[in-house]
């Protein structure tokens, strides 16, 4: 049997859109059980992003949806419901890992704060990818990918010509994207430890505190006192962008000016199809395309075991493997 | 957490060509940064003139008043350095480092030949970090920047105006990007040996990294049938003009509602302008009542107002104003390497998690070479 970094570790997914969800899907493919819990009143927003172009249960068929979550199970569980909360904290006691990424407050109007979870598993890791930190005056505040954009430095550093600063928007969420890379690496981790220890761990992981953390050096550079560049520092190699034949851009390197073109969807769907982005891309077991991976795996084996789950697809299967309740129990 | 660091006793070499990108060396370096806070014994291993990031621009003031690299400041510190001369003894010396490594982290696989342990002796983790872009396209690696690999992922064709040459994202996020890979790809590797399975090497490429990162492209592309592309003053989200700066206006379809009692229009509620469609059709229409209302307030006053209201909306901070701020301060993000610098305090931040509500203290001290 193959065996993952993450094999025999079950996580619970409470992760939504891309931050928490993705850092479960990273988790999946290192071999973790997922089980992503939704609630019939609130599923993942990214079931509706594209209304499953038009079908009946468009919440079973978003395309975008499945993209990221892929190699999960799924279970739907309602958490405001007295019962459905007293299921989730049995799982809980069989879990290792739990991921959310609700605003501030949210899992304690559940009644599923850190004192309530931990008291039920002191082995859980609860990994919250939070917007700007677990406390502070602003850790409530609403922000998608882009409010933090503007806060962590990132906008002031991506300027046009005529200085008006820029926020990458819908089409990317920045900050949404790559904090599932650091976040998922952060609770392997964390597993080490407690496969060491036997104790779990509270991680707070803060999108902005991320994107700051990105522009490092021009943190310290804005609060120490600037010196003139050294006489064998390296002139950095400023971008220069041209129109080229085909009404797109190019980008020049070096004195001799070699081309190459800023890639759009279509340059992007062609490099997947030639197999030129096998870790990025890669295909479930029903053919769809959804994400790969940010690395190739250290291991042999993994890959895409499994399509997104439907709403709610893995109840039963779940309450009898890892609660060991009988059918009758679960019709109950 | 025990009172050791997650990563104490684990000693992880950087090894960066000559001639190496500088996306490679900077990836590398993020890496080496992130497991050396966490506790690692991160050794670079440079090249005779030096790692290229000890000469990389902006400079500050070091503590004799001469100039240092920010980023050699910001990605070193707590790093011990060897430099390697070439010949046998480098490659003894390279050898019997690899040896005790847990995990190396390099652009120049070809650098290990020859350096791999004997049977028997557990082997390091090893993760190759490239920039990605095809050897085809004739670019020597010298050349090659983050602005390369946003191009070649996408990412570059999103930022700025559609009549104008897209945008690069400020700083180095392509390498960055890579970097925060090549750390996961680490522990993901070490969390295998520890199971005591072999580790194939972890490969990480910055324009994969980057596409991974920009997959709803690819998934806009595939079922919508569209490429997306920067949409400059068409945006549904953008940075907008205020009394003393700019703020970002960023709200979902939800917020609408919100977004019209804030504002206090009500030809924002009214057709066309009380559906998502419609905004997008009339973004103009949209931008003519809302930017006059910006303009007449601080961002402080907007971002006050929009934080009652629960809007996404908040000030566009200029660096130095993202230092001061008071979220960064309460959580005591920042960490002060004034054993390097004259004239100015200085900051860093600190690695981007709270483990039990602890904090990693930044390692702010660049490492001296060791020949």
């Amino acid at each position: 049997m193959t065996v993952l970094p993450l094999s025999g570790c079950r996580v619970l997914d409470l992760g939504i859109i891309t931050a928490g969800a993705s850092t479960s899907a990273l988790l999946a493919d290192l071999g973790a059980d997922v089980i992503k819990i939704e609630s019939p009143g609130y599923i993942d927003p990214f079931r509706a992003w594209d209304k499953g172009l038009g079908a009946a249960d468009w919440w079973d068929q978003s395309r975008f949806f499945q993209f990221t979550n892929r190699n999960k199970r799924g279970m739907a569980i309602d958490l405001k419901d007295a019962a459905g909360r007293d299921l989730f904290l049995r799982l809980v006691e069989t879990a290792d890992v739990l991921v959310e990424n609700f605003r501030r407050g949210v899992l304690e109007r559940l009644g599923l704060g850190w004192p309530v979870l931990s008291a039920r598993n002191g082995g859980l890791i609860l990994c919250s990818v939070t917007s700007q930190g677990e406390t502070g005056p602003d850790a409530g505040a609403a922000s998608y990918g882009s409010t933090l954009e503007a806060t962590s430095g990132l906008s002031d550093m991506t300027r046009d010509h005529r200085g008006t600063p820029q926020i990458t928007g819908v089409l990317l969420n920045y900050p949404d994207q790559i904090v599932s890379i650091f976040a998922a690496g952060m609770v392997t981790l964390a597993m080490m430890e407690k496969r060491r220890t036997g104790k779990g761990a509270r991680l707070d992981v803060s999108q902005r505190e991320l994107a700051t953390f990105l522009l490092g050096e021009h943190v310290l550079a804005a609060t120490a006192a600037a010196a003139p560049a050294p006489a064998d520092a390296i002139s950095p190699e400023k971008p220069v962008l041209v129109k080229n034949e085909t009404g797109g851009w190019s980008l020049l390197h070096g004195r001799d000016g070699k081309p190459n073109s800023v890639a759009g969807g279509d340059d992007i769907l062609a490099m997947v199809r030639q197999g030129l982005a096998s870790i990025a891309f890669a295909q479930s077991p029903d053919g769809a395309d959804v994400k790969g991976t940010p690395f190739s795996l250290p291991s042999r084996g993994g890959g895409i075991g499994r399509p997104a789950p439907r709403l709610g697809q893995h109840n039963a299967e779940i309450l009898r493997e890892v609660l060991g309740l009988d059918a009758e129990t679960i019709a109950v | 957490m025990s009172s050791t660091l997650p990563l104490s006793g684990r000693l992880v070499l950087e090894i960066s060509r000559s001639g190496a990108s500088e996306v490679t060396a900077r990836a590398i370096a993020l890496a080496g940064r992130i497991a050396c806070d966490l506790g690692a014994d991160v050794v670079k291993l440079e090249p005779p003139e030096g790692c290229q990031l000890r000469r990389a621009a902006p400079f500050v003031a070091g503590s004799g008043g001469q100039p240092v690299s920010a980023a050699h400041v910001f990605l070193d510190g707590g790093k011990r350095s060897v430099r390697l001369s070439g010949g046998d003894d480098a490659r003894a010396v390279l050898a019997a480092m690899v040896a005790r490594a847990a995990a190396v982290l390099t652009d120049d696989e070809a650098v290990l030949d020859g350096a791999t342990p004997r049977a028997g002796v557990q082997r390091p983790v090893v993760v190759v970090v490239a920039h990605g872009l095809s050897t085809d396209c004739g670019i020597e690696d010298a050349h090659i920047t983050d602005t390369s690999v946003l191009a070649a992922s996408g990412i570059l064709d999103l930022v700025g105006d559609p009549n104008d040459a897209p945008i690069p994202l400020g700083g180095h996020q392509a390498s960055y990007v890579a970097g925060l890979a090549a750390f996961s790809g680490i522990v993901t590797g070490l969390a295998l040996v520890e199971r005591g399975e072999l580790c194939a090497p972890v490969r990480v490429s910055a324009v994969e990294a980057c596409l991974w990162s920009n997959w709803k492209s690819f998934a806009e592309r595939l079922y919508m049938g569209q490429s997306p592309t920067r949409q400059g003053r068409n945006a549904e989200w953008q940075a907008l003009p205020c009394a003393d700066g700019f703020a970002a206006f960023v709200y979902l379809d939800k917020d609408w509602p919100a977004i019209v009692r804030l504002i206090g229009d009500e030809r924002l509620a009214a057709s066309p302008l009380d559906t998502r469609a419609g905004r997008r059709a009339h973004m103009a229409d949209v931008l003519a009542i809302v930017e006059p209302w910006y303009r007449d307030r601080t961002r402080a006053d907007i971002y006050q107002r929009a934080k009652k209201a629960g809007l996404p909306i908040a000030p566009v901070l200029e660096m130095a104003e993202v230092v001061a701020d008071p979220q960064f301060v309460s959580l005591a993000f920042f960490a002060e390497p004034a054993a390097l610098l004259s004239g100015g305090p200085g900051r860093v931040p600190t690695v981007p998690v709270r483990w039990n509500e602890r904090r990693f203290p930044a390692r702010t001290v660049p490492p001296q070479v060791t020949p």
